[in-house]
């Protein structure tokens, strides 16, 4: 065995935005062992990937800078947030009158001395006198950033004080206060936004701060990945690439937010792009050294995560190790069926709503076997309060899953300024669904007056106690396929793509779409009601559709071509936060010709779901529908396999965004067939044939409650049977009464 | 034989099998909790179910069947829906406890609805008794007990059961006075006393005369039970026909009656029912037209038909057949409760006695002629049920069938209305004013549960009783009645030994107009209802969020008040003449002036009677005899004599003083006053021209009274009720400005009983000419006791 110092080339991965050739780079290693059979092939050019921008995308940061000057300038380590929109290079968007959001700052190591900076572009509606960013780091507030750029993004310093930045993660809170300054109420509150623009806004450290250690390779990576640019994978083998897919998205998981995107792409290609700050490389199959992973310096600068090909294991735990455990307090809550759990129980404290449009959202989460679709009722106990003097009309919806149960006013003044009795608000336990589910608060306060800046208001229009608590019926443990339930299946290693997909799609998609699952996997230890991880799925393209065996595509291939395929429809309404709250009487109907139309088209489709059930067909359904993706359910005997179809040359970050989002949120795929829409929601379509399995044996106690979710499914079956059985019984009463008869006589 | 009973037994016990076992999903499907879809769907079919199978259901008794089987199926989903998703949670226990009293309180009315399907799944209609031989015939005597009635009406009612078709040497009538007992001779009040005597003296008269046996007691014990129990060790009668006073037998009453003893020998009673020739307070006070059918046709008419066909129809105190022998087993008529006939049935039938209902009235009675002494006769039957219930619970009485335990609990249950509708009444208001809890429902659950469950129950009790109660004409009713039946059930749950009996007065006359002395309880409900309304309407403004709660509870305040409010002019008492009076007549006769001034006044005069009674007539002159009749001849004394070929004992001439001559397109109508020492006669004569019949009564129960759709009920009652609210407005007004002065009555003198002439009554109406009915039943040639038609 001879020792050779090989040259090895990396080629620099495309940008994500434009894929170019880019530079050449170097790495140096040594005790390099020999290649048996040294293969140099020249990498093919990849099809350039367009992404389109997403709507709120008008611009993307030219930050190129020089191979030399990059090498030599100070890097900013950005701020990276929590919960990811999408377009994240654009600016992260916080709407309302007091937003919130939480960023990670990845730092190598604890910097003293530094300034953060802060970013923002806000709307012209701000008030800039009374509008400003009030900014926290690591718990600890370091100053307010006053909200006055309006016409192009600016920046402020602001001075972090020793000690509070430590290596690793850093949590930054940024609250905003906005006052419109025209107008004042609920519809205001919508004209008010800022964009946080995330990477330019984090803390600058000379480059020589990014040594060769997992930190730094992670704060790199992630200033990297907040200039829009990709996080590099170079290998020779795309099978490995899939294979490692799980490891890889590990990896990303790390970052937590949006979910890094990867470019793979081929060993031996020579890149020509501007220096990246990190990126990784696994060396060919043939080759193996013993003691990678570890970080290099590449040609260009960059932190190289060099590994063996086929040992991403090593290099999630090398960074795992060094970024440390997830703070806790990150995963949604479980609420205990058959048991009255208060706020605090979930580990959510008392809320409060300041504003105009508020909305304060608790996400839980039910067991997956937790199924109730009839009758049943759950209860909220709502111990809560509201301040003095709110304008007339002020009112506060409590919600489940996004649906009223509740409507109460906060403009009574014998009842304002105190803490009221607890408020019991049944609600149909079928509003809520295995999975995540979310309990929101919904406060609209006029402006008094409407025409004029909001005066300020020190006190919270209204706290929700952590004494307030949830009660879940119980249910027997019965599952319904559904896409949800399968994503939270989901065994990471079974996410693959067609070959169609792997043509056209990114192959970083994989590792990206991987790792947001990850988390579910490691939840898996712990919750008993996580279904086996059997699921999968294979991301497509629409010409995949046909191939898909199952019912439900092969019934419908054209349909869902076309809703693929056809143009963007947007429903463009204006959010009108009143839609939703009618305080006339039903007898408007009389008065209002509109209403009554739309009462009465109302009327009709709930008489003929009656007999339909709620559910149409999918052709039907499908109709004149569009979408950027669609999740799939191919087929109720597999439900756990699902197929993820994307338009081509889509901006699938905000796909990957609402994915993300739905750990989080209630709202998401769901049925059998849900539509990603241009609008960044999902339409979702159920099966009427959804077939319903009992996870636990039939007993007399659940028995009621089974048979009442079956028949829930298929009214059919249950009427029929109810009124034979009723009418067998009034023959056989009538021939008791005959007989009685001849007995008299 | 024997082998055809085990077999009939096997079939019933395999059928009872079968429907044990479709019954058992059944209640399992029914409990099961369903979306609200589904339900809605479920109460689609079943309302259209009902709807389209609704009029069959009194003509096909499959049909029947099958309609209460679905609505039972529904209602008794409706109650597991209530009482596993409806009721608040233990964190409020207020709410709870309205919730649950609620709760209560439907599922007495469930459990109702259940009785009641039994009861009425199959009523009985008897065919006619074998004719008996009349030498076979039993011995009868007839009992009319009495406490302080008046001559005048006893007469009536004696002469009338002398008159029943029955050999002489087997019928005993006796007249069983409470009113002269020598308790009450020999009172130390002298006022009492002295009346006691003088009534005593003049009942014996009287007796004498009609050729009655005259009974009284040393002390006035145990109320009419006790008086009958008397009376009971004077005679050995082997049947006993028990009669109210006011309640005047017709002639047929035994030959429709003593042969079901023949045929049954364990039979101990046979029940009829009970006609009255007036209107009850309530239904005149409401204006309710006169084809709508009385309070008591439901009972009579169905109800008891059904209880027939379970074994347990019950005494009702009159008009009743019984065997002494039965009798003399549980020491005679029980007098534990003071509703001594269902109480003594129960001691019966729990010794194994059979009963049967005949439904075919035969007796004509009052009813009572006040809102406060209806008020006070209902409060006696609700008490004495009540008592019954406490004491004698028919579910643990041994001796009973399961069938007449459900049916004696069915009958007494059905007092506890008063109980039951307070609790529907002041339910929501318990959320208008306090803002509790009481029923925790969506608004679609209730289009879906609530609606359906009653408009259920609405078209099963049309469909049942069409014929003979209007739709909401029951609730409104119990409404009036419930602010004071309340009170009674409440002293008699605390001290259920405590009731006395009280004797409903009958034969007093409405003079005028007046607001009944009772009327406070009533008008203070109707204005709490009001006020929950306000409280709805201040609520709906002040919690907007609370407003479709407010809906629906309103919605049900609403009805509550628009039920009530018509319920209110039963406080109103009002003289109203019936435009087709049921005791008026037709009888051809003659009058003959007694001291005639002229020749022409010599002659008899063709007449036709069309009102009589003991003290008073009302003849109409035939054509062309008008002339000789004008009004120069009040204070003279005529002769009628009465053209009763079939009574030709009755044809004697009846002495009679003219009072008023009226002449008008109609002809010459005479008043007549009938001297005090001629009121015997009259009232003989009276009991035949009157109450000769039964089949007069049965035309007015059976074909006069008219049914009324679901929709058409509702409407009229809703109708009513709008009315009803400016009227009272307006009456209470005019009282508190005219309290000084009576109000004018709004309608002339309402005469409709025996005890006065029918002074005012349209002279129009002819049934059925004397000349032209048969007698109902005479001991014939054959030696028969027969029913004649």
């Amino acid at each position: 065995m001879h020792t050779i110092r090989p040259l090895i080339l990396a080629l620099l991965p495309a940008l994500a935005l434009q894929t170019s050739w880019s530079a050449a780079q170097q790495i140096e290693i040594e005790d390099f062992p020999p290649a048996s059979e040294p293969r140099v092939a020249p990498a093919e050019p990849k099809p350039e990937t367009r992404v389109l921008p997403s709507e709120r995308q008008w611009s993307v940061p030219d930050v190129q800078p020089s191979s030399e000057g990059a090498q030599e300038s100070d890097v900013l380590l950005p701020l990276r947030p929590r919960s990811p929109q999408g377009g994240e290079t654009a600016g992260h968007r916080l709407q309302g009158e007091y937003p919130e959001e939480d960023f990670w700052l990845f730092l190598p190591r604890a910097i003293d001395g530094a300034s953060l900076a802060i970013t923002t572009l806000s709307s012209i509606n701000l008030l800039p006198d009374r509008s400003h960013a009030t900014v926290l780091v690591n718990g600890t507030e370091i100053g307010s950033v006053v909200l006055e750029n309006f016409s192009a993004a600016g920046t402020m310093l602001l001075p972090v004080p020793d000690g509070l930045l430590t290596a690793g993660r850093n949590l930054v809170e940024v609250r905003l206060e906005q006052v419109h300054r025209v107008f004042c109420g609920p519809d205001a509150s919508f004209g008010l936004w800022t964009d946080i623009i995330a990477y330019q806004s984090g803390i600058t450290v000379p480059r020589t701060e990014l040594g060769l250690d997992p930190l730094s390779f992670i704060a790199a990576t992630s200033a990297q990945l907040a200039q829009g640019k990709t996080f590099s994978l170079a290998s020779d083998s795309y099978a490995q690439v899939l294979n490692a897919s799980p490891h890889v998205a590990r990896i990303e998981s790390l970052y937590e937010g949006l979910p890094p995107e990867i470019t793979v792409d081929d060993y031996y290609r020579v890149a020509e792009q501007s220096p990246q700050l990190a990126r990784v490389t696994a060396l060919p199959e043939q080759y193996s050294v013993p003691d990678l992973p570890r970080f290099q310096r590449g040609g260009d600068g960059a932190i190289v995560l060099l590994t063996n090909n086929g040992q991403a294991q090593a290099s999630e735990a090398l960074l795992a190790r060094a970024l440390g455990p997830m703070p806790a307090g990150t995963s949604v809550p479980e609420v205990v069926p058959g048991k009255r759990q208060p706020l605090s129980e979930l580990g959510v404290s008392t809320l409060e709503g300041r504003g105009h449009y508020i909305r304060q959202a608790v996400p839980f989460r039910l067991p997956w076997d937790w199924l109730v679709l009839a009758s049943q009722r759950a209860q909220l106990r709502l111990d809560y309060a509201f301040v003095r003097d709110l304008p007339k009309g002020a009112l506060l919806l409590v919600k489940i899953n996004d649906e009223t149960i509740r409507l109460l006013p906060l403009d009574d003044v014998n009842q304002a300024g105190r803490r009221l009795d607890p408020l019991l608000i049944p609600f149909a336990a079928n509003q809520l669904q295995p999975g995540v589910n979310e309990v929101s608060f919904e406060a609209l306060v006029p402006g008094e007056p409407a025409d004029a800046a909001c005066a300020p208001q020190p006190a919270p229009v209204f706290q929700i106690f952590d004494t307030t608590s949830l009660t879940v019926p119980e249910s027997p443990r019965m599952v319904l396929p559904r896409i949800d339930r399968s994503l939270a299946s989901l065994d990471v290693s079974r996410i693959s793509m067609s070959e169609a997909a792997q043509r056209t799609l990114p192959l970083g998609m994989l590792a990206q779409i991987s790792s947001i699952y990850v988390s579910d996997e490691t939840a898996a230890a712990v919750s008993q009601d996580q279904p086996p991880r059997t699921g999968s799925i294979k991301i497509g393209i629409p010409a995949d559709l046909s191939m898909i065996p199952g019912d439900i595509v092969s019934k419908n291939v054209a349909e869902l071509e076309e809703v693929l395929l056809s143009p963007p429809t947007t429903t463009g309404q204006v959010v009108d936060p009143w839609a939703k709250v009618d305080s006339r009487g039903w007898w408007t109907l009389f008065l209002d010709r509109h209403k009554a139309t739309d009462s009465l088209r109302e009327l009709r489709g709930k008489i003929i779901s009656l007999w339909r059930g709620p559910e149409s067909d999918l052709d039907s359904w499908l109709l004149g529908r569009s979408a950027e993706a669609m999740l799939v359910q191919p087929s109720m005997e597999t439900p756990e396999d699902l197929w993820l179809i994307v338009r081509p040359n889509t901006d699938y970050e905000r796909l990957v965004a609402s994915l993300v989002d739905m750990h989080q949120k209630s709202e998401g795929p769901k049925g059998q067939v849900s539509l990603f829409g241009f609008d960044g929601t999902w339409q979702v379509w159920r099966s009427a044939s959804r077939p319903l399995s009992l996870q636990e044996p039939l007993t007399i106690s659940n028995a009621r409650a089974v048979v009442g979710n079956y028949v829930t499914l298929s009214p059919g079956r249950y009427i029929a049977p109810l009124f034979l059985l009723a009418i067998g019984c009034a023959l056989s009463a009538m021939g008791l009464l005959v007989a009685s008869r001849r007995r008299k006589k | 034989m024997k082998s055809s009973s085990s077999a009939q037994s096997a079939t019933s016990l395999l059928l009872f099998g079968v429907w044990t076992v479709l019954a058992v999903p059944l209640l399992f499907l029914a409990s099961v909790p369903i979306s609200v879809s589904t339900q809605g769907l479920l109460a689609l079919v079943a309302c259209v179910l009902i709807y389209g199978l609704k009029p069959f259901v009194g003509t096909r008794i499959s049909v029947r069947f099958v309609v209460m089987s679905i609505a039972g199926v529904f209602v008794l989903r409706y109650w597991l829906w209530r009482a596993f998703e409806t009721l608040p949670s233990l964190d409020d226990p207020v709410s709870l406890i309205a919730a649950l009293v609620l709760f209560g309180a439907e599922t007495f009315t469930v459990g109702l609805f259940f009785l009641t399907a039994l009861i009425t799944a199959d009523p009985v209609t008897h065919p006619r008794p074998e004719p008996i031989r009349l030498s076979d015939v039993p011995t009868v005597d007839i009992l009319v007990p009495s406490y302080d009635e008046s001559p005048e009406l006893l007469a009536v009612t004696l002469a009338a059961a002398k008159r029943v078709n029955y050999p002489e040497d087997r019928k005993t009538v006796v007249l069983c006075d409470d009113g002269g007992t020598d308790q009450r001779c020999t009172h130390s009040d002298p006022a009492i006393s002295e009346r006691a005597l003088a009534r005593r003296a003049r009942l014996q008269a009287l007796c004498d005369e009609l050729g009655v046996v005259y009974t009284t007691r040393a002390r006035n014990e145990h109320a009419k039970a006790g008086n009958l129990n008397a009376a009971l060790q004077k005679v050995s009668g082997e049947l006993v026909l028990i009669l109210d006073a006011d309640h005047v037998p017709t002639p047929d009453f035994l030959a429709r009656t003593v042969g079901y003893f023949a045929e049954r020998p364990r039979l101990f009673l046979v029940q009829t029912p009970h006609f009255f020739t007036n209107r009850d307070p309530i239904e005149r006070n409401l204006a309710l037209p006169e084809n709508c059918p009385s309070e008591n046709e439901m009972f009579y008419s169905e109800i008891h038909r059904g209880l027939d066909r379970l074994g347990g129809a019950f005494f009702c105190g009159s008009a009743a057949l019984l065997r002494r022998k039965a009798l003399d087993e549980v020491g005679g008529i029980s007098g534990e409760t003071i509703t001594e006939d269902a109480e003594t049935a129960l001691d019966i039938h729990a010794r194994g006695w059979e009963s049967l209902y005949l439904d075919h009235a035969m007796i004509a009675g009052l009813q009572p002629e006040t809102f406060a002494s209806f008020i006070q006769q209902r409060g006696r039957w609700a008490t004495g049920m009540l008592q019954m219930l406490i004491l004698k619970n028919p579910i643990f009485r041994s001796g009973l069938t399961m069938a007449q335990r459900l049916c004696y609990l069915n009958s007494m249950s059905f007092w506890l209305f008063p109980l039951i509708r307070t609790i529907f009444l002041l339910s929501p208001l318990l959320y208008l004013f306090f803002g509790l809890e009481i029923f925790v429902v969506d608004p679609e659950e209730v289009f879906v549960y609530i609606l359906p469950y009653l408009l259920i129950g609405f078209m099963v009790q049309n469909a049942l009783f069409s014929e003979v109660r209007w739709p909401q004409i029951s609730e409104v009713y119990e409404i009036a009645q419930t602010p004071y039946i309340l009170k009674a059930l409440v002293e008699t749950v605390l001290r259920p030994r405590g009731a006395s009996f009280k004797v409903t007065a009958k034969d007093g006359s409405l003079e005028h107009a007046f607001l009944s002395p009772i009327y406070r309880p009533l008008t203070l409900l109707v204005a709490l209802l009001l006020a929950g309304l306000a409280a709805g309407a201040y609520r709906w403004y002040a919690f907007p969020g609370d407003r479709s709660v407010v809906q629906i509870v309103g919605a049900w305040a609403l009805y509550n008040f628009v039920l009530a409010a018509y319920a209110l002019r039963a406080v109103f008492e009002r003289p109203r003449r019936l435009i087709r009076p049921r005791t008026a007549v037709s009888t051809p006769g003659q009058i003959t002036l007694l001291a005639p001034t002229s020749e022409a006044d010599r002659e008899a005069q063709d007449v036709t009677i069309l009102s009589a009674s003991p003290e008073k007539f009302q003849l109409q002159l035939k054509d062309g005899t008008q002339e000789a009749w004008t009004a120069e001849h009040p204070g003279a004394t005529v002769a009628l004599v009465p053209t009763l070929p079939k009574a030709p004992d009755l044809e004697t001439a009846l002495p009679m003083t003219i009072s008023e001559v009226r002449s008008g397109v109609e002809g010459t109508v005479i008043e007549l006053s009938v001297a005090p020492e001629h009121m015997v006669q009259a009232a003989q004569l009276t009991a035949h021209v009157v109450y000769g019949d039964s089949r007069r009564w049965q035309f007015f129960r059976k074909f006069h009274s008219q049914s009324s759709t679901l929709v058409a009920g509702l409407l009229y009652v809703l109708a009513k009720s709008a009315i009803s609210i400016p009227q009272s407005i307006f009456d209470f007004a005019r009282e508190l400005t005219l309290r000084s002065g009576r109000p004018e009555a709004d309608d002339t003198l309402f005469e409709d009983a025996f005890t006065g002439a029918t002074k005012g009554t349209q002279p129009n109406p002819v049934l059925v000419a004397e000349t032209n009915v048969p007698q109902a039943s005479i001991p014939q040639a054959d030696g028969y006791l027969r029913i004649e038609d």
